[in-house]
């Protein structure tokens, strides 16, 4: 006969005290479970969502100093070569791939955990070309645009009626736009000259591009005479830490006549974000261990009160003060595996249930590490909710507890 | 000093238990009350011996005190040659391990287990592991139950419990075996079955020292005492 076993049989015979105690660790390493995948999830969405919007930069004609509307270098004569497009491509796709192999060298995000590998795609290289005109008596600025490179980068855009241009003869206008003029899916507006049909109106954005006429780039580049020619080129980054800075540092040193700017300050609220959210992430890991450390501890030292004539006897039989505490403890690693084996399974539950409703595009995933952390932290809790009952207890002399009998 | 667990001793030797003026006082707020008071006693190795007496005479104080359970408030008790009643907690754990078993009025036993785990219990704590199993079974079967080895508490009668308590208490081989209303929740017919239990066991040289509300059960030890108002009144 051996403790462990006195203590897996006295479980088994206590099914519902057994089934009670473990339900209370079983939801606290639920909510634990569920907090770390739901809480790893939006993590990983959020990096994802602001490397998409960060993770990026701008070329301008060298003489264009900012990014505002005002200097697109409209009017201004100043525009960067279409046939430059591949060599800048080349050179931001070789400051991409060194700066990445390099992890650690000039890489404008902050707070890297892992280097590791990670799949480089290709960039995706948005020219655009701005002319200012008028259409139906208003300034307006028209856009000519590579249609699927657009729709890539800036991949937020909706429409609000029609569709998203795909057709030379349309154009798609921006939504405040069309709230000024008046103009609706299937009126024909002219520019320069030439009818188009209007072939969708773009949802707000907040941005420029509210005010804008769309087209393809050959269109308005054949539409005012700039044939080969563009504004701007928008570069998105296609991975998580691209270093973006090193690419805007080769292309500023090796093409002459442009300027590259990244957007700094987007990489270093990401950090900023990601570092609270962990934060938070954390904290709430923290409470809820405390919470089910305090719900177990109540549950054992309940159940302890009832148990003073079996440790009676048990003290009576023999045994020490450590003897019994080892009983105990088995009970409570028994209890731990228990709950934290039904606290996994609760948790990965609750996280698919209410992820996604949380956190809308979330993916929750699974690592093999993840139960048997949930089974560490519920024997952990248990056996540490178990110590401070287990040692009042045990510390109960024979003559006392004999005498509960 | 006698340190082998043998049963086989004879009557008449150095005495098992010297109790010397024990007393056991229980303040209380106005007065106190003596539980025991100024009490004297020897029992001898095989002696067979019973105390009677009404209830809060003392009886089962003076059962916990001779088996190291309680301390006495002013006197000596000597267990095996051995003064118990100053002893620190490890040395005294040695002794209920070792030197002394209970049977209690109610079967106390461990639901969970069989009755043959049941028995064996007390030898996890001793980290007895030779042939437990099989002197657990011979155990059992000199109460009777070497058939019921398998059953669970609940599968057996009361009686039937008791005797698997008469049997654990057997199996660290104590010298001294403290029964306190061994039958006093059984039926006549099981109470005799209890009572030849004890008294083969003292046929066959343990030591027992009983308390009893039953004059039946006493009248059948060989040495019976009356205990009144913390004294010995009668012998």
């Amino acid at each position: 006969m051996r403790l462990y076993q006195l203590a897996l049989r006295e479980i088994g015979r206590r099914k519902i005290r057994t089934l009670y105690t473990a339900s209370g660790i079983a939801l606290s390493v639920a909510l634990l479970v569920a907090t770390i995948l739901v809480g790893s999830a939006g993590q990983k969405d959020l990096l994802l969502t602001i490397a998409r919007y960060g993770h990026s930069l701008t070329i301008l004609p060298a003489t264009t100093m900012d990014t505002s509307l005002q200097s697109f270098g409209i009017g201004s004569g100043h525009y960067i070569p279409e046939e430059a497009i591949p060599s800048i491509r080349t050179i931001y796709d070789a400051a991409i791939k060194t700066g990445w192999e390099r992890m650690g060298g000039l890489v404008l995000q902050s707070g890297i955990p892992f280097g590791g590998e990670q799949q480089i795609q290709e960039a995706i290289f948005a020219p655009r070309l701005y002319e200012e005109t008028n259409v139906l008596d208003r300034r307006v600025v028209v856009a000519g645009v590579d249609s699927v490179a657009e729709y890539q980068t800036r991949f937020w855009w909706e429409v609000d009626s029609g569709n998203l241009m795909n057709d030379p003869q349309e154009v798609m206008v921006g939504k405040v736009f069309a709230a000024i003029t008046g103009v609706k899916v299937g009126d024909r507006v002219d520019i320069n000259g030439q009818s188009f049909k209007v072939g969708g109106i773009l949802r707000e954005t907040d941005s420029p591009d509210d005010y804008m006429i769309f087209s393809t780039l050959p269109t308005v580049q054949k539409l005012f005479g700039k044939q080969g020619l563009v504004s701007l080129i928008n570069v998105r980054a296609m991975c998580n830490y691209c270093p973006v800075g090193d690419a805007e540092l080769a292309i500023n040193q090796k093409v002459v006549g442009v300027r590259a700017t990244s957007q700094r300050e987007i990489a270093q609220a990401q950090h900023k974000i990601f570092r609270n959210v962990t934060h938070v992430i954390l904290t709430l890991v923290g409470l809820s261990l405390l919470m089910a450390c305090m719900a177990v501890f109540n549950m054992i030292m309940g159940t302890m009160h009832g148990r003073i004539r079996e440790i009676g006897l048990l003290k009576v039989l023999g045994a020490s003060r450590w003897q019994l505490m080892r009983t105990f403890a088995y009970e409570s690693i028994a209890l731990g595996i228990l709950g934290g084996l039904i606290g996994y399974a609760l948790g990965v539950s609750i996280a698919f249930g209410v992820g996604p409703w949380l956190l809308s595009g979330a993916i929750i995933e699974l690592h093999w590490w993840e139960p048997l952390l949930a089974v560490v932290a519920a024997i952990m809790t248990s056996l540490l909710a178990t110590l401070l009952p287990a040692l009042h207890t045990s510390r109960i002399s024979v003559a006392t507890a004999f005498r509960a009998q | 000093m006698n340190t082998n667990a043998s049963v086989k001793v004879a009557v008449n030797s150095q005495p098992l238990v010297v109790l010397s003026h024990i007393s056991k006082v229980y303040p209380l707020s106005d007065h106190s009350v003596y539980a025991l008071d100024d009490m004297n006693l020897t029992i001898l190795p095989g002696e067979y011996l019973s105390f009677m007496g009404p209830s809060g005479s003392g009886k089962s104080t003076l059962l916990n005190i001779i088996g190291g359970i309680d301390k006495p408030t002013s006197g000596e008790v000597y267990l095996d040659g051995e003064r118990i009643d100053t002893l620190k907690e490890q040395r005294l754990l040695v002794i209920r391990r070792r030197k002394v078993a209970y049977v209690l009025q109610e079967a106390r036993l461990f639901p969970s287990l069989t009755a043959l785990e049941n028995v064996m219990l007390p030898t996890a704590f001793v980290g007895d592991r030779k042939q437990v199993r099989q002197r657990a079974l011979e155990l059992l079967s000199k109460v009777g139950l070497e058939k019921r080895a398998n059953h669970l508490v609940h599968q057996l009668s009361g009686g039937e419990a008791q005797r698997v308590c008469i049997a654990r208490a057997l199996i660290n081989q104590p010298l001294l075996i403290l029964a306190d209303e061994p039958t006093g929740n059984l039926d006549h017919e099981t109470r005799l079955e209890i009572v030849q239990q004890f008294e083969a066991l003292n046929a066959e040289g343990h030591t027992i020292v009983m308390v009893t509300h039953d004059p039946e059960l006493s009248a059948r030890t060989r040495r019976r005492l009356l205990l009144r108002d913390g004294k010995i009144s009668q012998s």
